[in-house]
């Protein structure tokens, strides 16, 4: 695993843009007010980073060398989560640290709690684009992999858009009323106690993350360089 | 070290099935036009593919069941793939660092600088020579047992070449248990390196001899039409129509040289036999 | 040792391998009990296969001109001295047996052959 960590990170320090998108973030934290919109915005731009460890690694034939390496496919695909949310949180950490300390600078008032919760829940969000974003890289390589991120990505928005329509269409055929479900389970989940939430969500994302691995450890193992 | 048992693997237009062996100590070439299966038979012995049937044994295991501890035996030098270009040497030097235990360090800085191969020169700045000199250095620098290099001399010139033989040829004598696989298209390197030679063409094995033989029983006959005609035919291995007559490939020059005492017979390279025994009718 | 491989002669390079390295027992100047290169070392100066050293090698113990300790290496066998001495003796025999067959054609008598000798051994 250090030999990889070591050589993803090396990857990705050799790049100029990786300083210049450190810089960005103090820069346009200074500048919005919108600093959730900020950490988002560049916690996004690290995981894409991360990612881009995956097709550096295939450019050129490179991962027929790669196996050669002491590493097993398992170790390669372990690693590149591991990899891929240490750099996020080093995003997104300094992302957080310097919102709160412009915040204190300009004497905003903020409850500490709050913002962190915010904050938490970003970090909650983009890790799902890791879990989706390994395993199609994977399967069908960096090239391939961005177009059916991109498809993936209008498949989402469509549902956002239209998803009401579709879900009272499709729900109303059994004679249930789709919305006032999901708005019922809404509530019922925003109803419960911190810890409950607290433990639910971690539930979802170990949920997640697992299936996200075996899915990419399988794809992996069927590869032949 | 290796061991190949009808080793089979099929692709769309082409099959391999070889059965090979590398001894322990032992340096074996692996020559053949290309999409012979040198390639194929290199990616199945170091797990990079998966072989459709027959045995591989590499270090008495499947190579599916390689560990990394296993991998970190073996040195590998291929000659379509390496490290991202965008790394510099300096992280070649720790990225190795990192993955193998018994990395030597400061041989591998020395020798990258006895090269060339400046630590803060990126890969993608490399000329071919160096590519190859770092896949050879990189293969050599973490006391592999069993080392597999797949063209390792391609691209470079001649002085560039002896000077990886002979880091090769150092590399063994450390060691009397490290054995080499080599597939090269440059027989020279071979003659003054392997001591065994295997031929394949279209995925079979088409020859398998000891180097000294290939060199000193093999040789070539030049001789005119009506000569060939008087020739005794039943040590002529491979023949090739000429414009003044035929070339014969014998692995029995001793007899001609007995026989014919007038006849033209000259030693045998191995790029005369490849031509021989692999090139057209 | 000083051994000079021909490329280009058609004898087979372990022959020619074989040949030099007697020629340095026999001639002394490699002495008895003294260790050859190993292997390795020797085909990697001569830039050839190990194989073909070690078929050399195997060769030369077959005839008895070197052991081989495995694990140790090889060294120059100590009964060579006889085995010098008699291909020195053999030699010197043909030397004289063209000697002698060149004075009969010359028209030279037994006794006159030895009186030439005689000179010869007087005068060392």
């Amino acid at each position: 695993m250090t030999g990889l960590l070591t050589k993803d990170f090396r990857l990705l320090t050799q790049r100029k843009s990786t300083a210049v998108m450190f810089a960005g973030i103090a820069l346009m934290l200074t500048f919005t007010m919108n600093a959730s919109f900020v950490i988002s915005y560049f916690s996004l731009v690290g995981c894409l980073m991360a990612m881009s460890t995956l097709s550096l690694d295939q450019f050129d034939n490179g991962m027929a060398f790669m196996f050669t390496l002491p590493v097993t496919k398992k170790l390669y695909t372990i690693e590149k989560y591991i990899f891929s949310f240490l750099w996020l949180l080093g995003f997104w950490f300094t992302a957080c640290v310097l919102q709160f300390g412009v915040m204190i600078v300009q004497k905003t008032e903020f409850n500490f709690f709050s913002v962190a919760l915010d904050d938490v829940m970003t970090l909650f969000f983009l890790s799902f684009v890791i879990f989706i974003m390994i395993p199609i890289n994977l399967k069908f390589g960096a090239d391939k992999g961005r177009i059916v991120m991109l498809i993936i990505f209008a498949i989402a928005i469509i549902f956002v858009f239209l998803g009401e329509k579709i879900l009272t269409f499709a729900t109303g055929a059994f004679g249930i009323d789709g919305m006032k479900f999901i708005v019922d389970t809404g509530n019922f989940i925003a109803g419960q106690p911190a810890y409950i939430l607290a433990l639910g969500t971690s539930g979802i994302f170990i949920a997640f993350a697992l299936i996200s691995l075996a899915i990419s450890i399988h794809v992996m193992e069927k590869k032949e360089y | 070290m290796i061991k190949l048992e009808n080793l089979q693997k099929n692709y769309k237009n082409f099959g391999l099935n070889l059965s090979l062996e590398v001894p322990s100590g032992a340096v074996i070439g692996l020559v053949g036009k290309n999409g012979a299966g040198k390639s194929t038979t290199i990616k199945a012995i170091l797990g990079l593919i998966k072989p459709d049937g027959g045995t591989i044994s590499v270090f008495g295991k499947d190579p599916k069941d390689f560990t990394c501890a296993d991998k970190e035996n073996i040195g590998v030098a291929l000659s379509d793939s390496g490290f991202s270009l965008v790394l510099k040497t300096k992280d070649v030097v720790e990225i190795l660092a990192g993955f193998y235990h018994d990395f030597d360090k400061e041989t591998f800085i020395a020798k990258c600088e006895e090269n060339g191969l400046a630590m803060d020169k990126t890969i993608k700045d490399y000329s071919t020579g160096m590519k190859a000199k770092l896949r050879v250095l990189t293969a050599l620098s973490h006391k592999a047992k069993l080392l597999v290099l797949d063209e390792p001399t391609a691209g470079l010139d001649v002085l560039a070449r002896g000077e990886i033989l002979d880091l090769i040829r150092k590399y063994l004598e450390e060691d009397s248990e490290r054995s080499i696989l080599i597939s090269s298209h440059i027989s020279s390197d071979l003659e003054g390196l392997c001591d065994e030679i295997y031929m394949i063409d279209d995925g079979k094995l088409v020859l398998h001899e000891d180097t000294d033989v290939i060199m000193g029983k093999y040789g070539i006959i030049k001789v005119g039409t009506e000569e060939y005609e008087k020739l005794d035919k039943q040590y002529l291995i491979a023949t090739k129509k000429e414009a003044f007559g035929y070339t014969c490939l014998t692995n029995e020059k001793q007899y001609y040289l007995d026989n014919y005492p007038n006849i033209v017979i000259e030693n045998n390279d191995i790029d005369n036999m490849i031509i021989l025994m692999l090139g057209g009718k | 040792m000083q051994i000079i491989i021909n490329n280009s002669s058609m004898i087979p390079v372990y022959e020619q391998l074989m040949a030099q390295i007697k020629q340095e027992i026999i001639s002394g100047s490699l002495a008895e009990g003294s260790a050859l290169p190993s292997v390795r070392t020797f085909s990697n100066e001569l830039k050839i296969s190990a194989l073909t050293v070690k078929k050399a090698y195997d060769k030369l113990e077959e005839e008895g001109f070197i052991v081989t300790v495995h694990g140790k290496g090889s060294y120059v066998a100590k009964t060579d001295r006889e085995l010098a001495v008699e291909a020195r003796r053999k030699a010197v025999e043909e030397d004289f047996l063209l000697a002698v067959s060149k004075a009969k054609t010359v028209g030279l008598s037994n006794d006159e052959i030895r009186e030439i000798i005689d000179i010869i051994l007087e005068e060392q």
